[in-house]
């Protein structure tokens, strides 16, 4: 599925990321933890091919396919979904038009037919009733004005919609109460298409008592310094990230 | 050389002795001012950023008065809606009878020409003629009360109600040197009357053209008038239009400019609000491309209590081309409880494209609430990267991010059918400059 090795990633002329690699087979959920700064966020941008996330050297590839030199459109093409951490406003742009333009550009890309708007409003209905959110949401402008937890709710519905392979998701949890995290970490287990791989990147271990993992990593200073089993997230919620700092100066 | 002071001099000579005294008057006073002001340039505050230079060079000649008006040189624009509206049609600032109709209106609508209007000397004419637009220390209005040959005139009767729109075509007719007009207009709504007026510059096909128009608008006691100019002439065209608007008390002034052609537009506006409680909406887009200019500059002066005003100003400029929006909001000193929005944005296509912007507000009043907002930038870059992360190409997702910037304007347009006309020919020029398959 996601195959990263030894990838070092310079942002504005700053390593960040010093030789990450890591795998992570279909049908499974990993999670990346880390302190602040350790490069949690560059990695997920990195993924997505933002512009300025400068690739000095390693190689990432879904499926078997090289993506370092696809535009970010042609990656999501590819089966990738970056949900953000914190979801961009659109003022003026109708939700309804981003996530139907959205959907028939990566069926284009895929070889699928599009489907018209009568056909995409009820897939819309129908993933908005599982998510349970409410239909106003397509007339609004996209994320503009939205609660903490509507605008991840909306990266929910545009991950569910656009079916990924591999779905990022990058501090999912940040800026949410506890209500609200149960609310969307649970939409994201009950929407997870099959064989779809989970790539969860988060400071604190709440998150993975919701999308609970099979592998997790410690990220510090731009490298992965441990990966184990779901327990080394509680190791962490309990012990901080002290030691692995330690280790890696 | 100037093509202007030309022009004068020609009229000085043939001085029309047809003419009731108080045009001929009116004339003279115009005459007078602009010998006084001359051509616009640098050297006045209001034209620092837009210069006349390039269409003084040209030859023009302002079409004869008599004879056949030429025919349309291209298909005029289709009537908006499935309705069949009232419209008058102009080919080279002369009314073209034969393409108008005026049989769709209600009792108490007169819209007809001003060269009809003023053969039949009809008292209303007289009263608000050059009375709204008064010509103190302005060039272009001055030259057109020197030089104003026709154009239209709409006076619509106390308690009357216009449902559909009346149209106004401006369209260009074959000649073969470049053309000049000095369009008049004349908007008289009484007490508690509604209408809504669409003037639509289509231009001609070839050639250089410059128009110098000046329409005058009065709304009476709680009337409203909706008045959309949408500029489409070709780019090789000049047009200098100047709009005075006098809103009584409790009356409303919504107006919507939108600017895709033209080589140099220029659109100067002066909207007092001289009643009580009355209030104006002045909104617009522009989308310029290749070496065009448009300029937007407005004045709305709130002159009584609780008088309020709204413009959103939104621009696209691409290539090599240059906007400007100059904005005052003046608020007079008994226009206590005034309110005045102003908010003005432009989005820059390319590094060659050029934006000045230059908001006013004179407040003499002390309890009032006035804000205005310009910026100028490019698209966002982190917008872009959320859309393309969701599987959208680049070209589309800069189509959908300007579109999107640019509806907040459009929405100031009330009617849906009005917006959605207008928006669908966004979307042409989308078409050609922003295709989404590359």
């Amino acid at each position: 599925m996601l195959s990263v090795d030894n990838l070092h990633v310079s942002v504005e002329g700053k390593p960040i990321l010093k030789g990450l690699s890591l795998d992570v087979g279909p049908n499974s959920i990993h999670a990346v933890m880390g302190p602040n700064g350790s490069g949690k966020s560059t990695l997920a941008h990195a993924l997505a091919g933002r512009d300025g996330y400068e690739v000095t050297s390693g190689t990432i590839s879904l499926g078997g396919k090289p993506l370092l030199d696809m535009a970010p459109e042609e990656r999501a093409g590819e089966g990738l979904f970056l949900a953000f951490q914190y979801p961009v406003e659109l003022p003026g742009v109708s939700n309804a038009i981003f996530l139907r333009e959205s959907v028939n550009a990566v069926r284009r890309y895929r070889g699928q037919p599009e489907i018209d708007a009568f056909k995409f409003l009820a897939l819309a209905r129908e993933k908005m009733k599982e998510l349970g959110i409410s239909e106003d949401m397509l007339k609004r402008h996209v994320n503009t004005g939205f609660s903490g937890g509507e605008k991840k709710r909306n990266e929910v519905l545009q991950m569910a919609l656009l079916e990924p392979s591999l779905a990022v998701l990058d501090e999912t949890d940040s800026g949410l109460d506890v209500d609200a995290l149960r609310v969307v970490s649970k939409n994201v287990a009950t929407l997870r298409g099959d064989g779809q791989s989970i790539l969860v990147i988060t400071h604190y271990e709440r998150l993975l008592e919701y999308i609970v993992p099979d592998v997790v990593h410690i990220l510090v200073d731009g490298r992965i310094v441990r990966s184990g089993g779901r327990e080394l997230a509680k190791e962490v919620e309990e012990k901080g990230y002290a030691e692995y700092m330690a280790q890696a100066a | 050389m100037s093509f202007f002071v030309d022009a004068l001099s020609s009229v000085d000579s043939t001085a029309s002795d047809v003419e009731p005294p108080w045009i001929v008057d009116l004339r003279a006073r115009g005459r007078e001012t602009f010998a006084l002001l001359g051509v616009p340039s640098k050297r006045h505050e209001k034209w620092k950023y837009t210069s006349l230079r390039a269409a003084e060079q040209v030859a023009f000649s302002i079409p004869d008065a008599t004879g056949d008006a030429p025919v349309p040189d291209r298909p005029l624009p289709a009537a908006g809606g499935d309705v069949m509206n009232a419209r008058l049609v102009f080919i080279n600032g002369r009314l073209c009878r034969h393409l108008s109709t005026v049989t769709h209106l209600p009792d108490g609508v007169r819209l007809a020409g001003l060269r009809e209007v003023l053969d039949q000397n009809r008292p209303e004419v007289a009263e608000h003629l050059g009375r709204i637009a008064p010509l103190n220390g302005k060039a272009m209005p001055a030259l057109n009360a020197a030089l104003f040959e026709d154009g239209f005139t709409l006076f619509v009767e106390p308690g009357t109600v216009v449902k559909e729109a009346i149209e106004i075509v401006w369209a260009g007719g074959q000649r073969d040197m470049p053309t000049a007009c000095f369009p008049r207009n004349l908007v008289v709504l009484g007490t508690g009357s509604r209408a809504t007026l669409i003037e639509r510059y289509a231009g001609g096909d070839a050639g250089v053209t410059f128009a110098n128009s000046l329409t005058e608008i009065a709304v009476a006691e709680s009337g409203a008038l909706v008045h959309i100019r949408q500029q489409d002439e070709n780019g090789d065209a000049f047009h200098v239009a100047s709009i005075s608007a006098d809103i009584a008390q409790g009356g409303s002034y919504k107006a919507f400019t939108f600017s895709l052609g033209t080589h140099l537009a220029r659109n100067d506006w002066e909207i007092r609000l001289v009643g009580s409680d009355s209030e104006c909406n002045l909104s617009g887009v522009y989308m310029l491309r290749e070496h065009q200019h448009c300029d937007n500059t407005t004045v709305i002066r709130h002159c009584a209590p609780r008088t309020r005003c709204r413009e959103v100003f939104k621009g696209v400029v691409d290539d090599d081309a240059h906007a400007v929006f100059q904005g005052s909001i003046v608020v007079e000193r008994d226009a206590q409880q005034a309110d005045g929005q102003q908010v003005s944005k432009a989005i820059l296509l390319s590094d060659r494209a050029e934006v000045d912007q230059k908001p006013e507000l004179e407040i003499s009043a002390n309890d009032v609430k006035c804000s205005h907002g310009a910026a100028v930038g490019q698209l966002d870059a982190m917008a872009l990267f959320y859309l393309r992360s969701r599987g959208i190409p680049e070209a589309m997702a800069r189509r959908i991010l300007v579109e999107g910037f640019l509806a907040e304007a459009f929405d100031e347009i009330g009617d849906a059918a009005i917006r959605s006309e207008m928006t669908a020919r966004a979307s042409t020029w989308f078409d050609e400059r922003m295709p989404a398959e590359q």
